[in-house]
């Protein structure tokens, strides 16, 4: 290829930001070794496709990632881009087709470190099946992003008419959780500085659009879904009931766990209910298809400790209740307060 | 008493709970002392482990329990009072019954 | 391995609770029992015990949430010690986001102050250790539980020579502030669930006085429902006569009468007790705690020039009554409407341990 110059240097400069042959160099000696669609290797302005059945309805979705560290357990930044804005997909019922991807890298980020994100954003996108078609890079001043921002958008077609949508939700529905809550943040936390515990505990990030699409082949009535990312299953639970004449009633003992997870929350005094997940969905269902629901679920590795935890309530109205262990009854209300900065 | 026992009856609360950032003063747990060496061990409660010091309590030894307060031992755990009090609640739920 | 929760069994719970109906009938008067401890008021919360108990038992909040009673001068102390330049504040998370009039940690950080969270002092003494081009001043802050691991690491920086580390003590001490509580004629207190974790440092002898001097009993609680649920059986008991009116140790399992006194050594080792001025209550007699001369070094009051204009609370702000147990958060005209978590006016709704976040977040009807 004209232009170009061998990639020699180890860290990312200004020039590589810059437009010009060492931009170049960044791409296509570094970007495409792992970025190679036929749609993104002639390097087009913008990615073009026909769109062979019109009558298709069409998700588009886009997100920032700014999570720090770059590196945790269980992923890094590139996974999770990749997996947030194809989740964000996956819960509209819609099949991730394609995504972008735009960076914003600080001057001086390691080349290493770079490739490893993308060697993971390129990994997890051929899991999921979806493509990265365009993107963009910026270099900026050392100390005017920290390290790396990654924007992802993503496009998918509505496979399935899922989710009859929050006016079809009565009480006796049932509340399904796909897996154990808070495990990303949780990940996060521990790999911040000066957390000096050892703990052997992973993110949850995973795409979870495999477990949706045999959740939605199941026939089960399922109302409404979303991924409970920051804020966790309290804020996701809080959104379904705000304004609307139902609340919910979930049972402490039945939210899955793990001994690391009880045991951080003892130490630190957290609300597991109010972490986040990037791997995690919450449903609602129609009462007589909870359990088949679940059946399918834990057949699936993202599902196997999947649970009813709850279900629609006519009693408190636009609240949320959770049952203790114990017997006795509390709200669970929005995480308010300060939320853990640059966990996704 | 069996190990699972002893620890369990300890407890940890489950979904312990702070509606703000974690960080309570108060908040002190049971953790197993895993290995001594000096003035520091290392402890662990349920697979979260750290390295805890011990200089103000006598006498710790592999597999007591010690109350953690904050990065250090405040207090060692009394299996015998631990045992008492289980069998009290046991009394009272079977006079009640 | 299956976590078997004897302290929080429901069938045991259940027991416990008949016999606190029986108690509470044969007394039939009214009956206050004051929590101490901010630790006791959130598992009250989160338990749900306050809607448990019978109507005459009600469960009153005390002042035991450190946080909550620092005064506004020690935040702005600390604030004025994040703007000086090569200035390094650790903290405990609690503190962060706590408003004193003018101003927050969180909001300073926000300025580009260097701010650290940090779970154990140590780890603020291992902060001055890798940043020695930095000044750290940790933020003592918290009771008898704390105060003798403060006093710890000021030893252990004098014997490593590390000379980037300072303290700034506001470590304060309960029971003078559970005395004056009950020394006017204004109290309603009937009984006192004393504090679990301070009485492992500080034992039983402490709150002697009140069941002598005041014919208030006492019982040092656990933390789990049934701890908590017995601690009131026995207050009951001895309040209806039944038995002795004293200090009794609920949890045994971890509190010796004796408390630790190891750790009070450590404690007398590295500092005075002085008068302390309370958030919302005021100033009372030998209740502070103040860094000991041969540890001046780290005394960040001493070192530093630290001169801060005297703040107040926001007009309106019940913190003070609510920390006195005259009040609820429901009695405070800002309560979930001005001040929530993500705006406090004041600290107890800020702090893990403050009464009107455990209200805020479990017991908003």
């Amino acid at each position: 290829m004209p232009h170009t110059t061998p990639m020699k240097d180890d860290k990312i400069f200004l020039s590589h930001g810059a437009g010009g042959k060492q931009s170049r160099t960044l791409v296509e000696k570094i970007i495409l070794k792992y970025f190679n669609d036929p749609l993104l290797v002639a390097l087009p302005d913008s990615a073009t496709f026909d769109i062979l059945d019109s009558r298709k309805t069409f998700c588009f979705t886009t997100d920032s990632y700014v999570v720090n560290p770059v590196f945790f357990p269980g992923g890094d930044i590139g996974k999770l881009a990749v997996c947030g804005t194809v989740n964000d997909l996956a819960v509209c019922g819609a099949k991730p087709l394609f995504i972008s991807c735009a960076m914003i890298i600080e001057e001086g980020f390691s080349i290493n470190d770079f490739e490893r994100i993308l060697r993971s954003m390129a990994t997890t996108a051929r899991k999921v099946g979806v493509r990265i078609v365009t993107g963009d890079t910026k270099v900026v001043d050392r100390g005017k992003c920290d390290g790396i921002f990654i924007t992802t958008s993503g496009i998918g077609i509505k496979k399935n008419n899922v989710c009859s949508g929050l006016s079809s939700i009565r009480p006796g529905d049932a509340i399904i959780l796909s897996g154990v809550p808070g495990l990303h943040e949780l990940s996060i936390i521990c790999a911040r500085e000066h957390f000096n515990f050892t703990v052997s505990l992973k993110s949850d990030c995973a795409p979870i659009y495999f477990l949706v699409e045999k959740m939605l082949g199941s026939s089960a009535r399922i109302k409404f879904m979303r991924d409970p990312t920051r804020g966790g299953v309290a804020s996701v639970l809080n959104e379904i009931v705000a304004g609307n004449n139902f609340g919910i009633r979930i049972y402490e003992e039945k939210i899955p766990l793990t001994e690391q997870v009880r045991s951080l929350c003892d130490i630190f005094g957290f609300e597991i209910l109010h972490l986040a997940s990037e791997g995690r969905v919450v449903m609602v269902v129609d009462k007589n298809d909870a359990q088949k629901l679940l059946d399918v679920m834990k057949k699936h590795p993202l599902g196997k400790r999947a649970e009813i935890i709850g279900n629609v309530i006519r009693e408190f109205p636009g609240r949320v209740i959770l049952k203790t262990k114990f017997g006795s009854e509390r709200f669970v209300e929005m995480p308010s307060g300060k939320q853990l900065p640059r966990i996704c | 008493m069996t190990e699972e026992l002893l620890r369990d009856s300890v407890l940890l609360r489950i979904l312990r709970t702070n509606p703000n950032e974690g960080g309570s003063m108060c908040l002190a747990v049971p953790m197993k002392v895993i290995s001594v060496k000096g003035k520091k061990a290392f402890a662990d409660l349920g697979g979260v482990k750290r390295e805890i010091d011990i200089s103000l309590v006598k006498n710790i030894k592999v597999g007591d329990y010690i109350i953690v307060h904050a990065g250090f031992a405040i207090q060692k755990l009394n299996k015998k009072e631990a045992l008492n009090t289980l069998e009290l609640f046991k009394q009272i739920k079977n006079e009640t019954y | 391995m299956k976590h078997i929760n004897k302290f929080g069994d429901a069938d045991i719970a259940k027991a416990l609770l008949s016999r606190i109906y029986m108690e509470a009938k044969s007394i039939k008067k009214a009956v206050n029992l004051m929590e101490v401890c901010g630790t006791h008021t959130m598992a009250i919360s989160r338990y749900g015990l306050r809607g448990l108990l019978p109507e005459n038992i009600k469960l009153i909040s005390g002042p035991g949430c450190p946080v909550c009673v620092s005064p506004n001068s020690f935040i702005d102390k600390a604030i004025a010690i994040s703007k000086i330049p090569g200035m390094r504040i650790a903290t405990f998370g609690d503190m962060y986001r706590v408003p004193s009039a003018m101003s927050s940690l969180e909001k300073e950080h926000g300025c580009g102050a260097s701010i650290d969270i940090v779970y154990s002092p140590l780890d603020a003494l291992e902060i001055a250790r890798s940043h020695s081009n930095e000044k750290v001043v940790f933020l003592g802050v918290g009771f008898e539980t704390t105060a003798p691991l403060v006093a710890n690491v000021i030893k252990y920086a004098k014997m490593s020579r590390i000379n980037n580390f300072m303290v700034l003590a506001g470590n304060k001490l309960i029971p003078p502030a559970m005395e004056m509580l009950v020394r006017g004629t204004r109290h309603s207190i009937d009984g006192f669930i004393c504090p679990g974790h301070v009485s492992i440092v500080i034992g039983a002898k402490p709150y002697e006085i009140f069941p002598k001097n005041y014919g208030i009993p006492c019982v040092i609680s656990g933390f789990e429902p049934c701890d908590i649920l017995q601690s009131i059986l026995l207050l009951l008991e001895m309040i209806s006569g039944k038995q002795r009116n004293e200090v009794k140790i609920q949890y045994s399992r971890c509190v010796a009468k004796k408390g630790n006194l190891t750790a009070r050594k450590i404690m007398n080792e590295a500092f005075d007790v002085v008068d302390s001025e309370w958030r919302g209550i005021g100033i009372i007699p030998s209740s502070g705690l103040s860094i000991k001369e041969q540890f001046k070094e780290y005394d960040a009051e001493c070192v530093l020039n630290l001169d801060v204009k005297i703040s107040r609370d926001k007009k309106g702000c019940l913190c003070g009554d609510v920390l006195k147990g005259l009040k609820t958060p429901q009695d405070c005209v800002f309560f979930a409407k001005k001040c929530t978590p993500q705006h406090p006016v004041g600290p107890c709704m800020v702090s893990s341990e403050g009464t009107c976040a455990a209200y805020y977040a479990y017991e908003r009807r």
